[in-house]
């Protein structure tokens, strides 16, 4: 067999399977980094032939110099990188936490119990189009203009796809499965727990994926509110001096630090629902 | 049914589709001049109709203008506007106002001239190559504000009472400027308080509901945080810390609008003169300007629109002229190629600041010099057509 396992009935060979399924794997992979360099190339080579204004548009090769210099230099804004990095990590964290803790379980007991879906709905149904920006100058009132502040708006940005992501996914739990437990004799709580919980685990981690995103993209409203540190902050001061290289700065760092969370939520995800996949 | 219906829908799409039509051939710049001027080619004639003698244009033109929501920097606009001046020279106005100077320097498409804080004008010129063109306000009014049970208040000129404070302020603008200015009369320096980036409004709100030990305000909320009872420990003018605000120009209305901005950098200081022509004059404008802040949703009130009046101090026609053409030497020696005009000067001011504060860079300061952005090319040629008018300047 040379190491094969071939199931004659069907004439697959598992290992050459698994063999041209890492062969794309590699090539997806590839293509997706072709795709990120050419970008990168084209746009140095459009600021570098000046099809666009270098005064509006920083390059790659500039942006990079920067993060190697704003790793030990804080001017113009005060802080350095990491400095920056630490404030918005700090607010941007505390708030998707928040939402998560507060905002799965919120949706998964509206999903499954009617009567609390009927008395939290409406609430929910007013506050869910409310801008989270539009909150600023309540906030600043209630809350001041410390972390709690700014990791409000963020958390009530990553709040709602939890919210509506746990929702929709309990309910959507296959009814045979729920039936069969009522007829073992589970109880509701039971069922909720063992049954609803898990069915909808798919539609609360891209909830979760959702608000991770909605936290990152809030974060300059956020620090646009009262900072001396941050990412957003950082942004803000570029714009306030005229340099488009450090605003390219910080929304390149900010998409990074999104992307590398982004891919610890799906490393999670496999590992949670690993099962599924079965 | 069904038919009847189409038939409904179809001739109330194509009644809308023409309205809609009719609507576009009616563009603002191209309607019909005001009625009190009626240009005609004789000059003679038309300049004895207008206010201060200027010649209005013989077809409708379209000036637009941008602004900070209630700042005085625009003043003379807003009143010109009120009372009719632009439209005496066939002048369609479009104002569009902004929240701060860097927004609106960014927002430059929408606009062909607009009066900012220097700030605003330093972020035009290095990030955006809009020339400066005049000065517009030489403003005092950035003030420091501590509450009355604050040991400051008791006690402003005593150092140690500033050592770990908090400041709500807008960082990099000309509240930043002020607060830099009175550590250093102290022998502080910025590290040794904290500072949170908030704009004006915000600062006050939150200073309101206890945050901070101090703020530094600017425009209206100064008045307002007056009367509400916080203490004024220093201000720009006090720190002679004066910072020139200018009036903006976009390249492409230099140069494909030339006649019409010309006659609105004339316009914009010959309004400014007739303000501070009488008292009377005073009292008109004061009360466009709460207009404006009313319309802009400005806090403001008749007391404080003209509390703001008193403290706006743009330059009459004359010496903003003499500020466009009186040549001096760079207070620095940095840059020796040729002489500055008294308004780089002026800019300079404010703007070596902020690279000491390694906000700008070395770099930038060269640039500005090099590349003219305070552009001195309009005032002559407002000069010359002021000659020309019989204007006196």
């Amino acid at each position: 067999m040379n190491g094969k396992v071939k199931e004659s009935g069907l004439g697959l060979d598992v290992e050459e399977f698994k063999r041209k399924k890492q062969k794309n794997a590699y090539m997806m992979t590839m293509l997706s980094v072709v795709g990120i360099l050419s970008f990168l190339l084209l746009w140095q080579i459009s600021v570098s032939m000046e099809w666009v204004n270098q005064k509006f548009l920083a390059s790659p090769m500039q942006v990079l110099n920067l993060f190697l210099v704003k790793l030990t230099d804080a001017s113009p804004d005060g802080n350095t990188l990491g400095m920056n990095v630490l404030a918005s990590l700090q607010v941007s964290l505390t708030g998707f936490t928040l939402a998560v803790c507060i905002g799965v379980p919120l949706g998964l007991l509206m999903g499954w119990y009617r009567g609390f879906d009927s008395l939290i709905r409406p609430i929910f149904e007013v506050v869910r189009p409310i801008p989270p920006v539009s909150w600023i100058p309540l906030i600043i009132v209630w809350l001041g203009i410390g972390l709690q502040a700014k990791a409000f708006i963020v958390f009530f940005s990553a709040f709602v796809p939890c919210v509506i992501n746990s929702y929709t996914g309990i309910r959507q739990t296959v009814p045979v499965l729920i039936n069969v437990a009522k007829t073992c004799g589970a109880s509701n709580f039971t069922i909720f727990w063992k049954i609803g919980i898990p069915s909808s685990m798919t539609m609360v981690f891209t909830g979760i994926k959702v608000a991770l995103g909605n936290a990152w993209s809030t974060l300059v409203a956020a620090e646009m509110l009262a900072a001396s540190a941050g990412l957003g902050y950082m942004i803000l001061m570029g714009r306030q001096f005229a340099r488009p290289d450090i605003i390219i700065l910080g929304i390149t760092v900010i998409g990074a630090i999104g992307m590398l969370f982004s891919s610890l939520l799906n490393i999670a995800e496999s590992k949670v629902l690993g099962w599924k996949k079965v | 049914m069904k038919k009847l219906l189409v038939c409904i829908l179809t001739l109330a799409l194509t009644l809308s589709l023409l309205t809609a039509c009719g609507g576009a051939q009616s563009k603002p710049s191209e309607s019909v001049p005001s009625e009190a001027v009626e240009p005609t080619s004789g000059e003679a004639e038309q300049t004895t109709k207008t206010t201060f003698g200027l010649e209005p244009f013989a077809e409708r033109q379209t000036l637009r203008i941008g602004a900070i929501a209630g700042s005085q920097t625009a003043m003379p606009f807003i009143v010109a506007m009120g009372e009719g001046f632009f439209d005496e020279l066939n002048i369609e106005v479009e104002m569009s106002t902004f929240t701060a100077g860097p927004a609106m320097m960014e927002a430059n498409a929408d606009w062909d001239i607009a009066a900012a804080g220097v700030a605003g004008n330093l972020v035009g010129a290095i990030g955006y190559d809009l020339p400066a063109v005049g000065v517009c306000d030489r403003e005092t009014n950035q003030v420091l504000f501590v509450r009355k049970d604050s040991k400051i208040a008791k006690d402003p000129t005593n150092p140690e009472l500033y050592k770990g404070t908090t400041w709500l302020l807008p960082l990099g603008t000309t509240a930043h400027y002020t607060l830099i200015k009175q550590l250093e009369s102290l022998g502080l320096s910025m590290d040794e308080i904290k500072t949170v980036n908030m704009d004006v409004s915000s600062a006050y709100t939150a200073f309101n509901g206890g945050e901070g030990d101090g703020m530094v305000l600017f425009n209206t909320n100064v008045f307002i945080a007056e009367d509400a009872g916080y203490v004024r420990i220093a201000d720009s003018g006090s720190l002679n810390a004066t910072n020139s605000a200018f009036l903006t120009m976009t390249p492409d209305a230099i140069e494909n609008e030339r006649d019409l901005m010309i006659t609105t950098w004339a316009l914009f200081y010959l309004t400014a003169d007739w303000i501070n022509e009488s008292e009377e004059h005073k009292s008109i404008a004061s009360n466009y300007y709460l207009e404006h802040c009313e319309e802009e949703g400005i806090a403001c009130t008749e007391l404080t629109a003209m509390r703001t009046l008193n403290i706006w101090k743009c330059p009459s026609l004359s010496d903003s002229i003499a500020t466009m053409t009186n040549e001096v030497d760079d207070d620095k020696g940095l840059f020796t190629e040729r002489k500055l005009l008294q308004a780089e000067s002026e800019m300079l001011k404010t703007m070596d600041f902020f690279v000491e504060q390694e906000k700008y860079k070395a770099e930038d300061r060269v640039y500005l010099l090099e590349n003219k952005l305070v552009d001195n090319s309009i005032t002559k040629d407002a000069v010359v057509m002021l000659d020309k008018l019989g204007i006196t300047h």
